[in-house]
C-alpha cells in the first residue's frame, strides 16, 4: 500500500513537473524573423568567407555572431515562460469604435522580467467570416512576480458576438532576430461588441432637429417624443439596492447609520416606462447603424437614470425591464440585430 | 538629433575607426565628408532627396573605383559597404532601416577583419559587436524616448548576460568547430606596396632609411639551439645588375637540381612576418627546403631566393630548413657547378668605365688573380684607407658616385662597401653579386626567437670561386666588425669607442634591465598568443584533439566519455539554472492541486491535469452530486486564488483535507 502510494506520489510529481513545463505556460514556438533570417544568412556567408580565407579573426567574428544568435534565441524562447493569462477578457464586452475595447490581465510568475510582449487576441465570429485581431499598441514588459492589465485595440471590428478561445503572446526580445509565441487557451466564452452610442452632440444636431420638423405630424411625433423625455428629479421613495443599480443614487446616509444599502428612487423612474421602437426612428435616421447607435445611447442613458424601458426592434411585443442585466441583454440584441428588410 | 540616428552614427564610426589604417586616405576623407553632410542634414532636419543620395552614391562609387582600380577587390568591397552604411544614415526612419544598417555593418566588419591579423583586434571586435547589438536591444522601442527606468536597467542586465554566455560559446566553437578546408575562393586583393622595397633595388644610402625606420619585419623561432648572431645572414634577394654603384634585381638562374632534399639540415626555423606584403622569403645560407603556411604562391627568383605573392591580406608564415653541404670524401670531391657563359656575362656585367673612371684605373692598378687575393687587397684598402662606417653617409656625387665614395668621402654603410667590392670583383673578372636581407636580429631570451627589424637590414657580397662555388664575403667586417658580432645594437654606440671597455660594457647592458626584460616578456606573450591564434587551422585543430587518438577504438571511447561528461556538466548547470529560476520547486497551488487529485482518486474519480477549476467543478458535480456544495467551494476558491488572486490557499487546503 505504502509502495503504491509512493509510486503514485512520484507519478503525480512527474506529471506535475511535465505540466509545469508545458501546460501552464503553453508550448512556446520560435522562428526567425525576416531580419533574423537575413542575419543568419549573412552570418553563414561570413562563415564561408572565413573557411575560404582560413582567417582566425573572421572565424572569431562569425562564431561570435553565431553564439549571439543561439543565445538570443534561448532568451527569446524563455522570455515567454511562466506567463499566466487570466481567463477571459474584461469586461466581456466592448463598445464599437473605442480605442481599447478589451483588457486582458497577464501575470508573470517568474522572478525575471518579461520584456516586450505583444498580445494578440483573435476573435472569431460565425456572422463575419475570418478573424478580427486585437493587439497591444506597444510591446509590454512585466516585472517579475507581477501582473499587468493590458488594453487591446481591435481593427476592423464590427458589432456582434465573437468567440474567444485563446490569446497569443509573442515577443522578439532581445534583438528582433527571432520571434517566439505561445497560446494561452481560455475557457470558451463570448465576447460582445455593442454598437457605438451616439454622442449627445449628434443626437441634438441630427435627431432633435428632425424631430422638431415632424411636430406637425402628431402621430409620429408622439411616438418619438416619448424617447426624449427629460428626467424628473423629484424624490419618490427609497428602495433596497439591487445588483446593477446606480451607485450614484445610493443613499449613503442610510448606509452610514444602518449599513443597509438603499437607493433613492425618483419619480421619473417610477412613473415612466419608455418603449424604444426602432421602426419609429427610420424617418429621421434612415441608416440602420445610426438607429442602433442612437438606441444604444438611449439605453445607457436610461440605465443611468433607472428608467424602465422596452426595446422593440421589429414588431415583437414590448418587454419592459431595467437594471444591469436587462440593459446588457438589450445591448446584445442591438449587437446582433440585422435588418430583415436589408437581408431580404 | 534623433536617438536612432545618434546610435547608428556612432556605430558607423566605431566600426570604421579601428580599421582606418587599412582604408586609403582618399576614401577615409570621402566617408568623413559624407558623414558630415549626413550629420548636418540630421541636425537641421533637411532631408536630402533620393536623387541627390543616388548621385552621391554613384559619384562616390566611381571615386572608389578610381582609388582602387577595381570594384571587385576586398578593399574596394569594404569601402563600398562603408559608403552604403554612411548613405543609409540619411534615411534612418524606421525599424527596418535600423535592421538594414545593422546588416551592412555586419558585412563590412568581416571585410575589415580580413585585412588585419592582430590578436588585439579580438577586443576591438567584441567592442564593435556590442555597439552593433545595443540598438537592436531597443528595436521594439524604436522612436520612443528611453528613460533610465527599471526595465532599461533589467534590459542592460540581459544584454550583459547574453554576451557573457556568448563568449564561452564562441571560444568553444573557435576551437572545436571543424575547419574543413574549403579551397581558395578569394576576392581579389589590391596589391600592397612592397614594404621590403630594398630587396629589388638599392641605391647606396637608401638602406640607411630602412635601418633608421626600424620597423618590425619578422620573428624567427629556431627548433633547437639558434645559430650565433654573426651567422644569421637572412638572404632576401640577389641584385646582379649594376650601373656602377646602384644595384637592381635581375632574375638569376637557379642552380637547384631536382627536388629539395631534407638531409643534412642544420637549422630549422619558423618565420612569422609582421606585415602584409608580397615579399621575398628570408632564408639562412644553405637553404634545403621550405614549407609555406600562409596562402599564396612562391616564385623562384633564383640562387635560393624566393618571392611570395599572397592570395589575400595575410602575414606570410613559413618554415625554412637550412643546412650544410655534404662533405665529400677525399678523392670523390665533386667540382662546384660551373657557371655558363651566359651566367658569367650576367655576373660580370659592368657599365662603361666612364661611370667610375678613377675606380676603374685603381682596379686596373690593383689587379689580382683570384678571390682570396681580391679580398685581402680590398680589406687592406678599406681598413687602412681612412674609411669609416656611418648610418648617415650623405649623398654621393651623382655623376661619379663610386669614385666620390671610394676616393673622396670614404664614408658609407654596408651597401656602399658591398657595392664597391662587388664592382671591384667584376673588374677583376670574378663573378659577383650583391645580396640584400638582414643580418642578426634581437634575441628574445624568454621566447628563444630572433626579432628582426629594419635596423638589421644589411647588404653583402657573394662571389664565385671556381673551386668552392659561390661564397659569402661581407665587406662590413673590414670596416665595422662589431656590426657583425653584436648586431644592430652597435648603431647607438659611438664608433670611436668600439674597442674600449665602455663599449663592451654598454653592449652587455643593452639586453639587461627590468624594463627591457618586461618588454621581452610582453613580446613573447603577445607573439605566441598571436601566432597560435592566427595560425589556428585545421592541422592545429587536429593536433589539439590528437589526445583523443581517433585512429583507434579507444579514441572513440574517450570521445564518448567526454561527450557524457559534457552532458553531465550541462545537466548539472541546467538544474542549477532551473533551481535558481524557481522552476525546481512546486508552488503551493500545485501542492494543493496534487492533494485534491489524490483525494478524488481515492473516491474513484480522475481529474485531468489540463482541466481548469470550472471544468473540474462541472465534472465533480456530475460525478459526485451529493457533495456539490463542497466542490463549488473548493473549485471557486481555486479559481479565485489562481485567476483573481483572492483568498488564501490555506482555507482551500483545509477544505480539501476534510474530504
Amino acid at each position: 500500500m505504502l509502495d503504491k502510494g509512493k509510486k503514485l506520489d512520484i507519478h503525480e510529481r512527474l506529471f506535475t513537473m511535465i505540466k509545469r513545463w508545458q501546460a501552464p505556460y503553453g508550448r512556446v514556438y520560435i522562428l526567425p524573423t525576416s531580419f533574423g533570417l537575413y542575419f543568419i544568412a549573412t552570418t553563414f556567408l561570413l562563415f564561408l568567407m572565413s573557411l575560404s580565407y582560413g582567417h582566425s579573426l573572421a572565424f572569431t567574428c562569425t562564431f561570435l555572431f553565431s553564439s549571439l544568435i543561439i543565445v538570443s534565441a534561448h532568451f527569446t524562447n524563455f522570455n515567454l515562460y511562466h506567463l499566466k493569462v487570466k481567463d477571459g477578457v474584461r469586461p466581456g464586452y466592448g463598445i464599437l469604435g473605442e480605442n481599447e475595447v478589451g483588457h486582458i490581465e497577464v501575470g508573470n510568475q517568474s522572478s525575471k522580467v518579461r520584456f516586450d510582449l505583444n498580445i494578440s487576441l483573435p476573435l472569431s465570429s460565425q456572422e463575419f467570416k475570418g478573424q478580427v485581431l486585437g493587439q497591444t499598441k506597444r510591446p509590454v514588459s512585466i516585472k517579475g512576480k507581477d501582473s499587468q492589465v493590458i488594453g487591446l485595440a481591435f481593427s476592423d471590428l464590427k458589432r456582434g458576438c465573437y468567440r474567444l478561445e485563446r490569446v497569443k503572446i509573442s515577443s522578439s526580445f532581445p534583438f528582433g532576430l527571432f520571434e517566439a509565441w505561445t497560446y494561452h487557451s481560455f475557457t470558451p466564452r463570448e465576447y460582445w461588441i455593442f454598437p457605438r452610442p451616439m454622442s449627445d452632440k449628434t443626437i441634438h444636431t441630427k435627431v432633435f432637429e428632425e424631430v422638431k420638423k415632424l411636430k406637425s405630424r402628431d402621430e409620429e411625433y408622439e411616438n418619438l417624443s416619448s424617447l426624449f423625455i427629460e428626467g424628473n428629479d423629484s424624490f419618490y421613495e427609497h428602495s433596497l439596492y439591487q445588483e446593477g443599480g446606480n451607485l450614484k443614487r445610493m443613499d449613503w446616509k442610510i448606509y452610514a447609520r444602518t449599513h443597509l444599502m438603499y437607493e433613492k428612487k425618483y419619480s421619473d423612474a417610477i412613473t415612466k416606462k419608455i418603449s424604444l421602437k426602432r421602426k419609429s426612428l427610420e424617418i429621421i435616421l434612415p441608416d440602420l447603424e445610426d438607429q442602433l447607435s442612437f438606441l444604444t445611447a438611449q439605453i445607457l442613458s436610461f440605465q443611468e437614470r433607472h428608467i424602465e424601458f422596452s426595446l422593440v426592434l421589429d414588431d415583437e411585443s414590448p418587454l419592459f425591464g431595467a437594471g444591469h442585466d436587462f440593459v446588457i441583454e438589450s445591448l446584445k440584441r442591438l449587437a446582433l440585430y440585422k435588418n430583415r428588410g436589408s437581408d431580404s | 538629433m534623433r536617438r536612432i540616428y545618434r546610435t547608428c552614427f556612432i556605430l558607423f564610426w566605431v566600426s570604421i575607426i579601428p580599421f582606418f589604417r587599412q582604408t586609403s586616405l582618399g576614401v577615409g576623407f570621402l566617408l568623413f565628408g559624407i558623414s558630415l553632410v549626413s550629420l548636418i542634414s540630421e541636425v537641421y532636419r533637411r532631408k536630402l532627396s533620393r536623387i541627390i543620395r543616388f548621385g552621391l552614391m554613384f559619384v562616390s562609387s566611381f571615386y572608389i573605383f578610381h582609388e582602387y582600380g577595381t570594384l571587385m577587390s576586398l578593399e574596394s568591397g569594404v569601402a563600398l559597404l562603408s559608403l552604403l552604411a554612411v548613405i543609409k544614415t540619411f534615411e534612418l526612419s524606421s525599424k527596418r532601416d535600423l535592421f538594414t544598417f545593422t546588416l551592412i555593418i555586419q558585412l563590412s566588419l568581416v571585410g575589415h577583419l580580413l585585412s588585419v591579423e592582430e590578436l588585439y583586434m579580438v577586443i576591438t571586435l567584441v567592442g564593435i559587436v556590442l555597439a552593433l547589438f545595443w540598438p537592436l536591444l531597443h528595436h521594439n522601442e524604436y522612436g520612443i524616448r528611453l528613460y533610465r527606468d527599471y526595465f532599461s536597467r533589467q534590459r542592460r542586465i540581459v544584454f550583459q548576460k547574453i554576451f557573457l554566455f556568448s563568449i564561452p560559446l564562441t571560444v568553444f566553437l573557435f576551437f572545436a568547430f571543424p575547419r574543413f578546408p574549403l579551397g581558395n575562393i578569394f576576392f581579389n586583393t589590391v596589391k600592397k606596396v612592397n614594404v621590403t622595397g630594398f630587396v629589388n633595388e638599392i641605391n647606396p644610402g637608401s638602406l640607411s632609411e630602412v635601418i633608421q625606420d626600424g620597423r618590425s619585419y619578422f620573428r624567427a623561432t629556431f627548433d633547437g639551439a639558434p645559430p650565433p648572431l654573426f651567422e644569421l645572414y637572412w638572404r632576401g634577394s640577389i641584385l646582379a645588375k649594376t650601373d656602377g654603384f646602384s644595384w637592381s634585381r635581375l632574375k638569376v638562374p637557379s642552380h637547384q637540381r631536382g627536388k629539395f632534399k631534407r638531409d643534412n639540415i642544420r637549422y630549422q626555423y619558423k618565420v612569422d612576418y609582421d606585415f602584409f606584403a608580397d615579399s621575398p622569403l628570408f632564408f639562412l645560407d644553405g637553404l634545403k627546403t621550405y614549407d609555406l603556411y600562409s596562402r599564396g604562391y612562391a616564385t623562384n627568383w633564383g640562387a635560393n631566393t624566393f618571392h611570395v605573392n599572397s592570395f589575400r591580406n595575410e602575414k606570410i608564415r613559413y618554415r625554412g630548413y637550412s643546412g650544410v653541404k655534404k662533405r665529400a670524401k677525399r678523392g670523390d670531391q665533386k667540382p662546384p657547378l660551373k657557371l655558363s657563359d651566359k651566367e658569367k656575362a650576367l655576373y660580370l656585367q659592368l657599365p662603361p668605365r666612364e661611370v667610375f673612371p678613377k675606380f676603374s684605373t685603381w682596379s686596373q692598378e690593383h689587379s689580382v688573380k683570384n678571390l682570396k687575393e681580391a679580398s685581402v687587397l680590398f680589406s687592406r684598402q678599406i681598413a687602412g684607407g681612412g674609411f669609416s662606417y656611418s648610418l648617415a653617409p650623405g649623398e654621393m656625387d651623382s655623376a661619379y658616385p663610386l669614385d666620390d665614395f671610394f676616393f673622396s668621402r670614404k664614408i658609407g654603410l654596408c651597401e656602399h662597401y658591398a657595392s664597391a667590392f662587388a664592382v671591384y670583383l667584376r673588374t677583376q673578372g670574378i663573378p659577383s653579386r650583391v645580396v640584400v636581407g638582414f643580418l642578426g636580429g634581437e634575441f628574445n631570451p624568454f621566447g628563444d626567437y630572433y626579432y628582426i627589424k629594419g635596423t638589421d637590414a644589411h647588404a653583402w657580397v657573394e662571389a664565385y670561386d671556381s673551386d668552392k662555388g659561390w661564397k659569402r664575403i661581407d665587406p662590413t667586417k673590414w670596416i665595422n666588425p662589431n656590426r657583425i658580432q653584436y648586431g644592430a645594437q652597435v648603431y647607438g654606440l659611438e664608433a670611436s669607442n668600439t674597442e674600449s671597455e665602455e663599449f663592451h660594457l654598454a653592449i652587455s647592458q643593452t639586453d639587461q634591465g627590468l624594463l627591457k626584460e618586461m618588454l621581452f616578456l610582453a613580446d613573447v606573450i603577445y607573439y605566441n598568443l598571436n601566432t597560435e591564434f592566427l595560425g589556428f587551422d585545421f592541422d592545429a585543430q587536429k593536433e589539439l584533439f590528437s589526445f583523443l587518438d581517433l585512429k583507434h577504438r579507444k579514441g572513440y571511447l574517450k570521445l564518448l566519455l567526454m561527450a557524457l561528461a559534457g552532458l553531465f556538466v550541462f545537466g548539472v548547470g541546467l538544474v542549477l539554472f532551473l533551481k535558481r529560476s524557481g522552476r525546481g520547486k512546486l508552488s503551493e497551488f500545485d501542492k494543493v492541486m496534487i492533494l485534491f487529485r489524490k483525494k478524488i482518486q481515492k473516491r474513484g474519480g480522475e481529474l485531468s491535469l489540463w482541466w481548469g477549476p470550472a471544468t473540474m467543478e462541472s465534472y465533480l458535480k456530475a460525478s459526485f452530486p451529493e457533495d456539490h456544495q463542497k466542490w463549488a467551494q473548493i473549485c471557486r476558491g481555486l479559481e479565485e486564488y489562481r485567476y483573481n488572486e483572492k483568498g488564501t490557499l490555506k482555507v482551500i487546503k483545509d477544505l480539501v483535507l476534510k474530504l
